[in-house]
């Protein structure tokens, strides 16, 4: 024990004792719980600034009113940001939001320090300049600005150093053009921060920022990414709140006072459709093509000695039964024709739909090749399609020739319905329904915003029940 | 946002298990006692697990387990975001400290409030130096910072816990 410091009797006991219960409360980590532990969100701690957000957010406490608001545009912090509590100083956060309410929209221009994405953060190159793109105070008083910053990327241009033969990210998914988040209300200052990344759609939520906790004064917020179709974007939370905004320069931010998630968050296009956007709860869509493609699956089994005597058509029929069962639309009550067991089935069925109904509903299937093993039995490649989650890639499937007609084999829909919480009784084959690259295996579902299939943190696993 | 790494290959689960046997207990008990048993153990299960995924970057780390730390520390914010959204389906936010409850002997009852009153820095090294007996440079590597300052963090944590009692220790 380190002697640097008179230790009164009492709190050398206490601590003693302290640490003596905390060590029997946290039973000890071994090597195989951490391998088997599953981390669904990113931890990479943000790194350390020389002016870290902490030490300027500090200073601030100490200054003038104006003084911290300006420190406060400064910065750009983690979700979180800092705050500037209502004990300490709540003039100064006052001076902050109400000097919002008196700003322009005309653009203006920050020397930033750093920047964070999602929590975690990054020092760049040079001193990017923040622009302002706009203010907005809302019904509720919380003003909200919005920034570009414009990065130096250096040499390389931001891209990872990939080694030959694995899969890199396109250049977009590095993209320069950043865009920060500030929200201010009478307690509390916070800032968030999305790369500009390139549309899956016309617009993406890049982020729901969590502000004022601490402060007891919570506001629930989003920033949204569009394209120049879009003229309003919407949130709706579940008390009727509704905040709305036309983006400027492709972003908008939407909040609402208090801790409740939006229950809706949407676009209007230019010819006034309404597109609802994705990925609300976690409130990060991640673009596909920045994402890593799930690894190909194994080889298919070998062909059979006997091949059916019209391959082809054997082949067609195949094909036609996974299409059928996997394209949405189609009447289930033929399911029966293209799927082997169907009536043990129904139940799975049921579950999945109710657990992914928007992937049910918008599921479709490429099929391809095809092998036959036998004059009754076939092994495939087929790959899903649907909207709402993240897909699995290709897979491997079975197919049999049962009563006249070549069938889905249990099995292989035992797989597919296991991906969304689907349990097959009996149970199938374990060698015909294992799953490939990325997808769960059967029996790890934990829920439609469950943890046991995600590959990365704003992944909502998914899966489909045939239409 | 991030996409987890593939985990590194089967054969090397010697050398982290060893990693973890040296690790482990420092990193756990600095964050149990910054954060409180089930948090911090969480965390440092979170932080061990992804040293495993990074296996090949912890290895080159020259303090793997103040970077953990770190990691730890990303992770309880990580839960207690979490949380804070829990409250929406009617469950009680509770951001979770150390369980004051559990001495053994009987104390001064305004200690436990001013160590739950320290930061989770201060926090962690006094517990880890005059809970636990680590040395000013163990408890340095486990929280990732300089002789200096846990000397500054520990001193400050006395005196908070001092003053509870309010002894005046010169």
């Amino acid at each position: 024990m380190a002697d640097f410091e008179e230790l009164h009797p009492d709190v050398a006991g206490f601590l003693s004792d302290r640490a003596g219960a905390l060590d029997r409360d946290a039973a000890p980590i071994d090597a195989d719980e951490a391998v088997h532990r599953t981390v669904t969100h990113s931890l990479e701690p943000a790194r350390r600034w020389v002016h870290t957000p902490a030490a300027v957010a500090s200073h601030a406490r100490r200054r003038p009113a104006v003084a911290a608001a300006v420190i406060a545009a400064l910065l750009i912090g983690s979700v979180g940001g800092f705050a500037a509590g209502r004990s300490s100083a709540p003039g100064k956060a006052n001076v902050a939001a109400r000097g919002a309410a008196r700003d322009s929209s005309t653009p203006s221009t920050i020397v930033s320090q750093a920047f964070a994405v999602g929590g975690g953060g990054f020092a760049a190159p040079g001193i990017p300049q923040l622009t302002r793109l706009f203010l907005r105070t809302t019904a509720e008083g919380v003003a909200l600005r919005g920034y570009l910053q414009e990065m130096d990327l250096g040499l390389q241009g931001g891209m990872p150093m990939c080694e030959a033969g694995q899969w890199c990210p396109p250049p977009e998914c590095n993209p320069s053009t950043y865009f920060m988040a500030e929200l201010s209300n009478d307690e509390a200052v916070s800032q968030n921060g999305s790369p500009q990344f390139p549309l899956d759609g016309p617009a993406a939520s890049r982020g729901q920022g969590y502000h004022g906790q601490q402060e007891g004064a919570p506001v629930s917020s989003y920033m949204v990414q569009t394209s120049s179709d879009v003229l309003t974007v919407r949130g709706t939370w579940p008390d009727g709140f509704v905040d709305e905004m036309q983006p400027v320069n492709g972003w908008a931010i939407v909040a609402h006072s208090g801790s409740a998630p939006a229950s809706a968050l949407e676009v209007v296009l230019a010819d006034a459709s309404t597109v609802a956007l994705k990925n609300i709860d976690g409130g990060y869509s991640y673009p596909a093509r920045c994402q890593p493609p799930p690894p190909p699956p194994p080889e298919l089994p070998p062909a059979g000695k006997e091949q059916p005597a019209d391959a082809d058509a054997a082949r067609q029929s195949v094909t036609e039964a996974y299409e059928y069962v996997f394209t949405a639309g189609n009447d289930r009550n033929n399911n029966g024709t293209y799927i082997e067991n169907a009536d043990a089935l129904k139940a799975p069925s049921e579950q999945v739909k109710q657990n992914f109904p928007e992937a049910s509903d918008t599921v479709s299937v490429e099929v391809g090749e095809i092998r036959f093993l036998s004059t009754t039995e076939a092994a495939l490649y087929f790959e899903l399609k649907y909207d709402g989650g993240l897909l699995f890639g290709q897979q491997i499937g079975y197919a049999k020739f049962i009563d006249g007609h070549w069938k889905i084999e249990y099995g292989t829909m035992c797989m597919v319905f296991g991906w969304g919480g689907g349990v097959c009784d009996p149970p199938p084959d374990p060698a015909r329904s294992t799953s490939a690259g990325n997808a769960p295996q059967p029996g790890t579902y934990t829920g439609p915003s469950g943890t046991a299939s995600m590959s990365s943190a704003e992944s909502t696993p998914t899966t489909t029940a045939p239409n | 946002m991030e996409v987890l790494r593939a985990v590194p290959s089967l054969d090397e689960p010697a050398a982290f298990g060893e990693f973890v046997a040296v690790v482990e207990p420092k990193l756990r008990r600095a964050l149990v006692a910054a954060y409180g048993s089930e948090l911090g153990r969480e965390a440092a299960a979170d932080a061990l697990a992804w040293a495993w995924q990074h296996w090949d970057r912890v290895q080159t780390m020259n303090n793997p387990a103040g970077y953990l730390w770190r990691v730890g520390q990303t992770s309880v914010r990580r839960t207690t975001r979490r949380r804070v959204r829990e409250v929406v389906d009617g469950r009680e936010f509770e951001l979770e400290l150390i369980d004051d409850g559990r001495g053994e002997r009987m104390v001064e009852p305004a200690l436990a409030g001013a160590l739950d009153d320290l930061s989770p820095q201060q926090r962690a090294a006094v517990v880890l130096v005059h809970g636990h007996g680590y040395t000013l440079s163990e408890a340095g590597e486990a929280l990732g910072c300089s002789i200096s300052t846990i000397r500054n963090h520990v001193a400050r944590a006395l005196r908070r816990l001092h003053a509870a009692l309010e002894v005046d220790d010169g």
